[in-house]
């Protein structure tokens, strides 16, 4: 496939409102979130949906973004020749190492290109990685799909979501049709017949309650003293041997979530700390606390206009897990960083989550 | 040089003092939810008839991001995105709460910068100041 303008047409033809197969991408229609999955099973099916998507941005002057393997990159590369050298990319495995930072590094490529007030049509191949990927992870980045329709709603963001079919296990394609509105096929998309509300998707993948803490963690009763708390965790972090600047940045993280937890009635809550293997864990566990929290609280990137989930947010920017449950008897904010037995942070240039 | 300095607001966790022209607000000790209103009210003060500001971070053991929030609307980069008005300089913050200043992007708030040099007559005292580096 060349560039130019057969193909920009073409692919107007694949992407345009008036297209029965209900795709509604096109140049000039009212800009909006836009959240698409792709099953390919092939290298031609990936470029058959990559190469018009990219290339219709390319030609519309739009920033475009393609985040995915480094050899779907090399294909895609490949492709546009020349005209590749104006796609931004990353490979995926380290654009937002947890569903929080990637959230959070889309939000900022479309705040980048959006200067204040002129919100940019930005295109973003996005190819999260499944092979490798514990149960607890896929059931987080699975339930980062549902909630990228509600977290990037405010943006233009038109996104396509690859999954190889070739290597993801079928569980995981059938949820991408659960949390994808909608599913493209080489250049036509379509309402996808699967997809759920987020908010009850999102409900059900937290339904599976949290270990409980060891009998053995330090254990604090939280009444609204910010300061104690921060010096319980600050103290309970170096025992467990991190370094100064990352016992600060849990800190930061704990003393946004207690001060959210605060003012949250009944306002106290019991603080533990612990080490597992691997981990440092603060959990923060508030008793008869109201359980009809918005499930996507924190998630939004913070703005200087103050927003309830602003705290949590930046927990989960610096946390390497941020785990929320709610029951009716309970709330529990778990928070988790890597332990001083992480060789990662004893490389230089280490990246947050700390 | 010696600047006159006093106290804006002291209530034995959080202290504020300023001094000198354009002025220079140090703050020391913890801001969160409790020294709020305190630290809103300082800056209020501090702030008022200036077109420039700076803040001396070299104590601050604790800021939320609440706080932090607070003192980059100092700017008035807050209104709408109708820009600055005013110019803020924070200087002396830790590495820890500029990498939160980052990670929340703030640090690009039109009107603020970080870490410049003093001017002449800004140095701080050192007895003061540095005594807790």
């Amino acid at each position: 496939m060349s560039p130019g303008t057969g193909t920009k047409c073409r692919s107007l033809a694949g992407y345009g409102r008036s297209n029965e197969d209900g795709g509604v991408f096109m140049s000039g229609s009212a800009p909006a979130f836009m959240h698409r999955a792709c099953l390919y099973g092939s290298d031609e099916q990936f470029l058959a949906m990559a190469m018009p998507f990219l290339d219709e941005g390319l030609s519309a002057g739009e920033p475009v973004l393609a985040v995915t393997t480094p050899a779907n990159l090399e294909l895609i590369n490949t492709a546009l020749g020349a005209r590749g050298g104006n796609v931004d990319y990353a490979e995926s495995a380290f654009f937002g190492r947890r569903p929080a930072q990637r959230v959070a590094a889309f939000h900022r490529y479309w705040k980048r290109h959006s200067p204040a007030g002129h919100p940019a049509q930005v295109r973003i191949v996005a190819e999260p990685v499944w092979a490798g990927r514990s149960s607890r992870e896929i059931a987080a980045w699975t339930r980062m799909e549902a909630a990228l329709n509600v977290a990037l709603a405010p943006t233009t963001i038109s996104m396509i979501c690859p999954y190889d079919r070739r290597i993801v296990p079928p569980a995981i394609l059938a949820n991408a049709g659960s949390t994808h509105p909608e599913q493209v096929d080489g250049a036509r998309s379509r309402p996808s017949p699967e997809y759920s509300d987020p908010a009850a998707f999102a409900a059900a993948c937290d339904a599976s309650p949290l270990p409980d803490p060891p009998a053995s963690a330090a254990e604090l009763q939280f009444t609204g003293d910010l300061r104690g708390l921060r010096r319980f965790v600050a103290r309970r972090a170096a025992a467990h041997g991190l370094t100064s600047d990352r016992v600060s940045m849990l800190v930061y993280a704990a003393g946004e979530v207690a001060t959210y937890v605060k003012n949250q009635p009944p306002g106290s809550a019991t603080v533990r700390v612990w080490e597992q293997p691997g981990a440092v864990v603060c959990d923060i566990r508030q008793m008869r606390a109201s359980s009809d929290r918005d499930p996507f609280l924190g998630l939004r990137p913070a703005e200087l206009k103050p927003e309830p989930g602003d705290g949590l947010w930046l927990a989960g920017q610096i946390c390497d897990w941020t785990e929320i449950r709610s029951t009716d008897e309970s709330s529990v904010i778990r928070l988790q960083v890597a332990s001083r037995h992480n060789e990662e942070m004893a490389q230089p240039g280490i990246r947050y989550p700390i | 040089m010696t600047v006159s300095e006093y106290a804006v607001y002291d209530d034995g966790v959080l202290r504020i003092t300023r001094s000198g022209s354009p002025p220079i607000v140090a703050l020391a000790g913890e801001i969160d939810e409790s020294t709020y209103p305190g630290l809103v009210g300082a800056l209020e003060t501090a702030a008022d008839g200036h077109n420039e500001i700076h803040f001396d971070f070299a104590q601050v053991a604790y800021c939320d991001l609440a706080g932090l929030r607070a003192i980059i609307c100092v700017t008035g980069a807050d209104h709408d995105g109708k820009g600055s008005r005013r110019r803020v300089v924070l200087h002396r913050l830790s590495p820890e709460l500029e990498t939160v200043l980052r990670i929340v992007g703030w640090d690009g708030t039109p009107g603020l910068a970080l870490n410049e040099p003093w001017h002449g007559d800004q140095v701080p005292e050192p007895g003061r100041l540095w005594a807790q580096q």
